[in-house]
Order: structure tokens, then C-alpha cells, then sequence
């Protein structure tokens, strides 16, 4: 077996490489490693290395007997699932590119992205992802094929286009047989300047863009693989790939590292199974959006409330104590003291609980793709949990900066990682600049030659203060507010501190060229719902509940709270949403962020109602 | 998988009977613990020990037909009564007035638990045709049968009143009423029988546990919860039924025959119906239905007598003529505590150790 040391080691060694290579290298070497586990009917499914490059071989051959070569576009709409990585990887491996959507994506956006990206074949998860792209078929030439992995439903569907995932295989294996070396004399012409994947940026204004994401690039990621932020230190590490694979965070974690490191992954059965695969997996790293930790915090939370009297006085105890430890561990990681009460507060809560909670073996949790507030991560700390925030985008392969644990200060993204060039712009916006830097947005020079200047530096679009250590960002440079009273004001900073409590899940604050803050406020249905079970209010729908007196007594309270942390303005006035944000509604982002400019307009008439 | 005590990668592992190591651990200490008893328990308290053990035994069986697979059975003294009278002609001495063959324990063990198995089969067909009270009146006449068969059949039995000396412990040829010097180490004829009851007890219990996790258990539970439904999904009710009866017999037969080789002999009122209900109690406050509990009532119901007495002699009550003798007391405790165990926790003892387990388990939430 092979320790993470040595792996790390190669890595130094032999300078990073593309993960069609490095399957291929683990393949012959470690056959028998279990790359994947796959949830079915209760119980984890194992897949070999040696398996997930026979297939990988089938994928490569298969598509190159489609038609499929060097520069094709190959796009992947699914959950995450051992197909997903298998045909990534089979595409990369022949030259093509692949884009990935994602499942909540709706028709229209199936049409735009396949259309825009030129995909010929697409891999679709299930009826419902075939049905989007048999919707919008007429209006997309170029697509030859269309496999789904899962035939439940299909039987009686008749375009011929339409191909199983298996019956793909085999075709993939006939092909195989004639010429085994196919695949490898293909990856052999791989070279760095080939763009190897496409990551369509969700986009909170406008369509989404197409990114670049080179060979060089995943290289250079790979290369910094053993000093970047987030790398598990520990042998064997076990990933839970649950983040979207087509998102860059998911993909640098489970594909990139998650190879490289020789990890397993598992992948979880659904989005609301993850807290109990996290507590079957007890994955070694943990990357997180801070959705899913403001979730989990709540969740404690409210679940101690129902606790008996006891074990709530011990949770306060081991709180009391984890409070301390999170406090001296961020001046001195090697803190005794830290030590002693981490010990006590493990022995009297907090071990079970993270045990509870999945995160009982992890050697590095970390926070990204959207800001959080400190509170958040400061709840995880205390718990034990090594946790820290790092800041990356698609456009840069989401390598920026990160907290490390011998360097953490909260309310920051971190230092610059290794290899990594940093500064601001005059404005404040965010500059980086090293090799992960993407080659820009396909199809739309324009909008590449705003992000990239001449001399290579990426222009984030975030704001951010830099004090020549860690960074901190402000917020999107569009977002930030300026009232009338002439006074700037990060919403996202305000927006996260009430999003703190478990009750809210979304905060939308509002006061560009307006005299106050305001903010607009969804509830987290569950909660909330709960709480006014024990209150005996009754309700009815989400509306109904968010509309209620008391409720908004209880969210008014909480914004106070919110209030006392942030040092900008506070918040005066607030309304309730009177829907849950959604996606398909066009609210949402794939990944949950919610876009202002839309809200703005449809909720117009509470907005104007407050000023 | 080390740390990941939750994560199964194949069905065998996740229904495995000891599905991590602390759970393996912590039996191996028990069996360790529970063989170092002869060593310093008194013989009372030995002789109740293994009575407790063979008590199990029997309660399993009852908990197989009555918790398991949901079958009204009354008449479970009987089945340990033919195990008891088997064992007896097979291993017992013969009389003037009794037979008996003085052969191996080796053959009068198994043969009594099958002996009764056969009766069990014997009368599975009635429990096919009948449910619910009907089955319980059919299993009561049973007892009333079996009593008369006891009562005169002397030359097996001794008859009413006298009974017969129970079967004589051989082992492989090794003659061992008189006990067992194993270097300096003596085991006397308790001592032996409460290893063999320890490891039957082991044995036996991994059984019902094996059972609960396989398909026959489930078609019990199937039977149980819905015997209609059971046989929608394809099972075959007079087949399982069978099953349950058999098993349940057989378990009883064990222990039959070697209850009474603890005292000596055995007297054929001692399977009357009082006897018969005692096992029906000790599973209901153990907790019917599960795997542990039969276990704890059998232990509850047997040491209460010793548990009582210790607490009159520390009182002092035994002395200054309490109006209540200590037997009065212990069927007086016991009564109330099925009344108290049907009301406040139908699961039993194991439901006690359950809820315990539990709030330990979801630590430190409460769910």
C-alpha cells in the first residue's frame, strides 16, 4: 500500500497530470483499490480501479465509434454517479471535451447549453433528463446520441437516437477487443494546451458562459496537489461526492484530488440521503457549500432543543468548553489548553455528535463556492472539526486562497495558495493569477477579454481587502450596495450573519440608493414549521406560516441578533418572501445562489412597500 | 470497515450477527465472565444460575411460536416435560417400577429435544386451522392431555405423587454424577451440568438470534404481524407454522432434559398448567418477540426467589414472622410485575435495556 506521504512525493515529483493518465498509472498499479462506492438498495456497490478503466477504455472506444474526436463535445447530465466520472474521464481521455449540467437545469437551459456547446452526445441519467433533451431535440442538430444509465420508464421510447448505457458498453467492448491500445495511444497525444472540460458558470446575470478548463490547467492543479488547502494528510482517504460533479468545486475534489490522492469515492444515494451517507462514509475530506453547513447547524440545534434536560446541560457544557478550544486554536493551532477542553468536550458531546453528524474522521472540512458567515464556522471548530474557508471560481479552476491549519483567520478566504499570484485592482477587485487560469469562455471573446487582461491576471469581479497575508472578501463587486446616504455596504456579509439562524434560509438585503437596509426573508420551512407546532399556531402552507404574527416576531428577533454582529448598518425593516425560492423558477442558480436582479423585480411591490 | 462501523458493502456483513467488534468484544467478555461462576458463586446461587440458563432455553422455544411467529401456545410445560421424560427413559436408571436405558447424554440430549419437535409437529396441522383463542383452548386441552399421560403412565414416569430420578449424567463413556477432576481442579456434578447449560444457552441463543435474521424468521414475523397478508406475499402458513411448532418444542425439549437433572428427579404434577404459564410470564416481562429478552425474564424469574430472600434476611422480616411467607412474597412481586410490565412496557425487559441503550445511542440528541 502506499502512503499519502509517498503519493505526495510522486506528485513533487513527476509535476502533475491529467486524470486520464493518472487513472491509467493507478490502474496498473493498484488494480484492486476500490475507486467508487455506489449506494443501492442499502448497500455500498465496489468498483475497482482496473474496473473504472476498463471502462474507461469502453467509453473512449465507444465514442470514437460514434464519431466522437479530438476537440467533440460530449455533455453529461446526471447526479452524481460512477457513470458520471466514467464517461468524463472517457471522453477526456479521447480528446473530446465534456460539459456537464445540472439535473435541475429545466428544457430551456437544456436546449441553451447543449446548443451553445455543440454537444454531440449527451449522457442523460434517467427518463426525466431524457425527456428535457427529447423536448427540445428538433432545435439541436448536432446531437448523434443520447445514452441513459437508467432504463426505468424508457422501454417504450422509440427515437433511435436513444441508446442504453450498457448496450454503450458494449459497443465500447467490441470496439476494445479490435484495438486495445486505442484509448492509451490517445491519451499519449493529450497536450496541455487541449481544452480538457467545459464548466457552464451558473450565472446570477445573463446565460451562462462556457469555460475553458485545459489539460494544463487539471495538471497544474494536480501538480499543487500535496500544498493546497484542502488535501487530505491522511492515507486511504474516502471522499463523499455529493457536490455536483458538473459545479468546478465538485469536480476538483472528487476527479482531480480524488484521483490523485488514489481515494475512494463514494458517492451518495441523493442530495437528502447526505446526512446519512456523511454517517455511513465518515469521509477523510469534506467539502462543503454553506448551505449544507448552515443546515447541519440548525439541525443540531434544533434537534438539542428536543433533547432532554441532561444531555442539554452537557451540550451546553461541551459547547462551553468548544468555544474555548475554537478561540485558542485560531491564535495557536498546538493550543494545550485547546487540547484539554477539545478533550472534555469530545468525552461529554461532542464526539457522538459528530459522529451523528459524518464528520468524526475528518482531516480537513472545507467551506467554498459561496461566502459563510464566521459564526458558521466557528460552530464547526468548537465541535473539533478542522474547517476552513477557501475561495476559488471556475474561471481559475477554483485554486485562489485558502485558510490552511498552521494559518486561519476567520471572517477571511485565507492566503494565497501555492503558486498562486495575488492583488487588487485599484477598485478593490480581486486579481489572480498562476497556470490554473482558464482559457477563456467559449464562444464569447468579448466577455473573455474582460476577465483576462494581457499579462494573464483574472479579473474575479470580486472585491476583496488584501493585507498582504489573508484576504477577505467584500462581496461580488456588482452586489455591493450604496445607499443614498453615500455609505458602502457588503450585502453578503449582513446576509450570511442572518442566515446564522437555524430559521432563515434566505436573506436578500436590499438599499442600493435607498436611505435604509432592508432585507427580504425566506423561512426554513421545517424549523419554522416545527417551532409553531410547539407554539400550537396553526398553518397551512409556506405562505401561511412566513405571513403569520409570531413568526415574524421570532424572524425580527433573529435579525437583531444579526444586527449586533455586523458592523456596518443594520437592517430596519424586513418583509417575507411568499415563496419558496426555486430553480425551475428561475430564482435560483444550479447551485442555490439566489439572483438578485430577479428577485429584486418580482418581489418589487414588498420592496417598495417597506420604503 | 475500521471507523466506519455503518458502512456495509454487502448484505451478509449488515445482517451479520455481530455487525462490529465492540459488539464481539463485549460477548467474548461475557462467556469468559460467566465460565469463572463456579469459582465463587455459592451453590445456591449456582443452582439458580443454571436454572436460569435452561429457563432461557425453554423461553426461546415459547418465544419462537408465540413472539416470533404470533402462535397462542399454552401448553408449552408439556414439550419440556417429553424432553424431560425422554431424556429420563434413554439416560435414566431403571427400577423395579421405571424404565430406563442409562445410555450416553450424547444420545438422550439431542433425542429429547426431537422428541418433542415430533410432538410439536404432531400438533402444527390443528394450529393451521386455528387461530387466536381457538388455538389457545386447543393448546390448553393439551395440557390436560399431556398431564394424564404423566399421571399414569408410571413405568416412565413413577407415577403421581412419586416421579422418577432424571436421566444420569454420561458423557462419551465419561461417568460424571460423581464429578470431574481435571488436575487440581474438581467440578462437581453442578458445575458440569451449569457448563453444559452454558454453552447450550450460547449456543441455542445465537440460534434465535440466527433465526430472527433469516428467511424462516421473517416469514414468522410475516405470520405474526398479519397472517392473511403472510400468505399473499406467498408463504406458506402450514408449513411455517410447522416450523415454528417444531422449533419451538425442540428448544423446550433441550432444556426439559436437563432441568431436573440439577435436583435428581422429577415429579409428573410438575407439568401442570401453572407450570406452563410461568414461561408465557417470564417471556412477557422479559419481552416476547425479541432475542435478549427471554434471556433477562428467565433470569429475572428465577433469582427473584433468591433476591427476595436476601432482602427479608437483610431486613430482618424473615425472622419476626411477617405475615407473608417468602414464597406468598415472590408470586405476589411476580404478579404485580406482569401487570406492571403489560401496562408500562409490553416490550419487557429488553424494552428497559432497549430504551436505555437508546439514549445512549442518540447521544446527545434524544432522537
Amino acid at each position: 500500500m502506499i502512503t499519502m506521504e509517498e503519493i505526495f512525493e510522486e506528485i513533487q515529483a513527476s509535476g502533475g497530470v491529467t486524470p486520464s493518465r493518472r487513472l491509467r498509472d493507478i490502474a496498473s498499479r493498484f488494480p484492486e483499490r476500490i475507486a467508487f462506492r455506489d449506494k443501492k438498495f442499502g448497500i455500498w456497490n465496489e468498483i475497482s480501479y482496473k474496473e473504472f478503466w476498463l471502462q474507461v477504455n469502453y467509453v473512449g472506444c465507444a465514442l470514437n465509434h460514434f464519431g466522437i474526436g479530438k476537440g467533440d463535445k460530449v455533455a453529461i447530465h446526471s447526479e452524481n454517479r460512477p457513470e458520471w466520472l466514467i464517461s468524463d474521464i472517457g471522453a477526456q481521455a479521447i480528446g473530446a471535451i465534456s460539459v456537464g449540467l445540472y439535473p435541475t437545469n429545466p428544457p430551456a437551459e437544456v436546449k441553451y447549453l447543449l446548443g451553445h456547446s455543440e454537444s454531440q452526445i449527451l449522457f442523460a441519467e434517467d427518463q426525466e433528463q431524457v425527456d428535457k433533451a427529447l423536448e427540445v431535440l428538433q432545435d439541436l442538430p448536432d446531437l448523434k446520441k443520447i445514452i441513459y444509465f437508467e432504463d426505468k420508464g424508457l422501454f417504450r421510447y422509440e427515437s433511435e437516437k436513444l441508446m442504453k448505457w450498457e448496450d454503450f458498453l458494449e459497443v465500447g467492448k467490441t470496439e476494445f477487443e479490435k484495438d486495445k491500445e486505442f484509448v492509451n495511444s490517445r491519451i499519449d497525444e493529450i497536450k496541455s494546451e487541449d481544452i480538457a472540460l467545459m464548466i457552464y458558470t451558473s450565472g446570477t446575470t445573463g446565460p451562462p458562459k462556457g469555460s475553458m478548463l485545459s489539460h494544463g490547467n487539471l495538471e497544474w492543479v494536480s501538480s499543487i496537489i500535496p500544498e493546497i488547502s484542502f488535501t487530505p494528510g491522511i492515507d486511504n482517504p474516502e471522499y463523499l461526492s455529493y457536490l455536483p460533479l458538473c459545479h468546478v468545486f465538485g469536480r476538483l475534489v472528487d476527479e482531480i484530488i480524488g484521483i490523485n490522492t488514489i481515494g475512494t469515492i463514494n458517492f451518495a444515494e441523493s442530495i437528502d440521503t447526505v446526512q446519512q451517507d456523511l454517517a455511513e462514509i465518515q469521509p477523510s475530506i469534506f467539502p462543503a457549500v454553506p448551505r449544507i453547513l448552515e443546515r447541519m447547524h440548525a439541525g443540531t440545534l434544533v434537534r438539542m432543543r428536543d433533547a432532554s434536560k441532561l444531555k442539554q446541560v452537557l451540550f451546553k457544557t461541551a459547547s462551553y468548553f468548544g468555544n474555548i478550544t475554537a478561540k485558542r486554536r485560531l491564535e495557536n493551532p498546538n493550543d494545550l489548553i485547546a487540547k484539554i477542553t477539545n478533550f472534555l468536550a469530545q468525552i461529554i458531546a461532542f464526539r457522538s455528535l459528530r459522529k451523528k453528524l459524518g464528520l468524526l474522521n475528518i482531516d480537513n472540512a472545507v467551506s467554498g463556492a459561496a461566502p459563510i458567515s464566521p459564526e458558521i464556522l466557528r460552530f464547526f471548530m468548537s465541535l473539533g472539526v478542522p474547517i476552513y474557508e477557501g475561495y476559488g471560481m471556475t474561471e481559475n479552476s477554483a485554486i485562489a486562497t485558502g485558510n490552511t491549519p498552521d494559518k486561519v483567520k476567520l471572517g477571511t478566504v485565507g492566503t494565497p495558495q501555492a503558486g498562486t499570484e495575488l492583488k487588487l485592482a485599484e477598485d478593490g477587485e480581486i486579481l489572480v493569477r498562476h497556470p490554473g487560469v482558464f482559457k477563456g469562455y467559449y464562444k464569447n471573446e468579448e466577455a473573455t477579454k474582460e476577465v483576462i487582461d494581457e499579462d494573464g491576471w483574472l479579473y474575479t469581479g470580486d472585491v476583496g481587502e488584501y493585507d498582504g497575508e489573508f484576504l477577505k472578501i467584500v462581496d461580488r463587486k456588482k452586489d455591493i450596495i450604496i445607499t443614498s446616504g453615500g455609505k458602502n455596504v457588503s450585502p453578503s456579509e449582513i446576509e450570511n450573519n442572518i442566515k446564522t439562524s437555524p430559521f432563515i434560509k434566505e436573506a436578500i438585503v436590499i438599499g442600493d440608493d435607498r436611505k435604509f437596509l432592508s432585507a427580504l426573508i425566506g423561512i426554513e420551512y421545517d424549523i419554522v414549521s416545527n417551532w409553531a407546532l410547539r407554539k400550537n399556531i396553526a398553518h397551512t402552507t409556506y405562505r401561511n406560516l412566513s405571513e403569520n404574527e409570531e413568526v415574524q416576531n421570532l424572524i425580527w428577533d433573529e435579525i437583531q441578533k444579526a444586527n449586533e454582529y455586523t458592523s456596518s448598518l443594520q437592517i430596519r425593516k424586513f418583509r417575507m418572501l411568499t415563496k419558496e425560492l426555486d430553480h425551475e423558477d428561475g430564482d435560483l442558480t444550479a447551485t442555490q445562489k439566489a439572483k438578485r436582479n430577479v428577485i429584486m423585480e418580482k418581489f418589487s411591490d414588498l420592496i417598495e412597500d417597506m420604503y | 470497515m475500521k471507523n466506519r462501523p455503518n458502512l456495509f458493502t454487502d448484505y451478509r456483513k449488515e445482517s451479520s450477527i455481530f455487525p462490529n467488534n465492540t459488539q464481539k468484544f463485549w460477548f467474548a467478555v461475557l462467556i469468559l465472565v460467566s465460565c469463572t461462576f463456579p469459582f465463587f458463586l455459592s451453590s445456591y446461587w449456582k443452582l439458580l444460575v443454571t436454572t436460569s440458563l435452561l429457563t432461557a432455553i425453554a423461553c426461546w422455544g415459547l418465544n419462537i411460536v408465540s413472539g416470533l411467529a404470533g402462535q397462542i401456545n399454552l401448553a408449552h410445560g408439556v414439550f419440556v416435560g417429553i424432553g424431560t421424560y425422554v431424556s429420563a427413559i434413554i439416560g435414566g436408571v431403571a427400577t423395579s417400577s421405571v424404565i430406563g436405558y442409562e445410555l450416553d447424554m450424547i444420545i438422550w440430549l439431542p433425542l429429547s429435544g426431537l422428541a418433542a419437535a415430533f410432538v410439536g409437529i404432531l400438533i402444527s396441522p390443528v394450529s393451521a386451522r386455528l387461530k387466536g383463542l381457538n388455538l389457545g383452548l386447543v393448546t390448553l386441552a393439551l395440557v390436560f392431555i399431556g398431564s394424564h399421560f404423566f399421571s399414569n403412565l408410571k413405568f416412565i414416569t413413577g407415577g403421581a405423587g412419586l416421579g422418577r430420578k432424571a436421566a444420569s449424567l454420561k458423557f462419551l463413556g465419561q461417568d460424571l454424577e460423581a464429578g470431574l477432576q481435571i488436575g487440581n481442579v474438581l467440578l462437581e456434578k453442578n458445575d458440569i451440568i451449569y457448563y453444559f447449560s452454558l454453552f447450550l444457552c450460547i449456543v441455542m441463543g445465537l440460534g434465535v438470534k440466527n433465526l430472527t435474521r433469516s428467511k424462516i424468521g421473517r416469514a414468522f414475523s410475516a405470520i405474526r404481524d398479519r397472517d392473511i397478508a403472510a400468505e399473499a406475499l406467498g408463504i406458506n402458513l402450514f408449513k411455517f407454522k410447522m416450523y415454528a411448532f417444531a422449533l419451538a418444542s425442540f428448544y423446550a425439549g433441550i432444556a426439559g432434559s436437563l432441568l431436573f437433572t440439577i435436583a435428581g428427579g422429577v415429579e409428573p404434577g410438575t407439568f401442570n398448567l401453572l407450570y406452563s404459564i410461568i414461561f408465557i410470564a417470564i417471556v412477557i416481562i422479559g419481552g416476547a418477540g425479541t432475542v435478549l429478552g427471554p434471556l433477562y425474564g428467565a433470569f429475572f424469574f428465577t433469582t427473584l426467589p433468591g433476591i427476595i430472600q436476601a432482602v427479608l434476611h437483610a431486613t430482618g422480616l424473615s425472622d419476626t414472622g411477617f405475615f407473608l411467607n417468602a414464597g406468598e412474597i415472590e408470586r405476589i412481586v411476580f404478579g404485580f410485575f406482569i401487570i406492571f410490565f403489560l401496562i408500562f412496557e409490553p416490550r419487557g425487559l429488553w424494552g428497559i435495556w432497549f430504551r436505555l441503550r437508546n439514549y445512549f445511542k442518540a447521544w446527545p440528541f434524544s432522537y
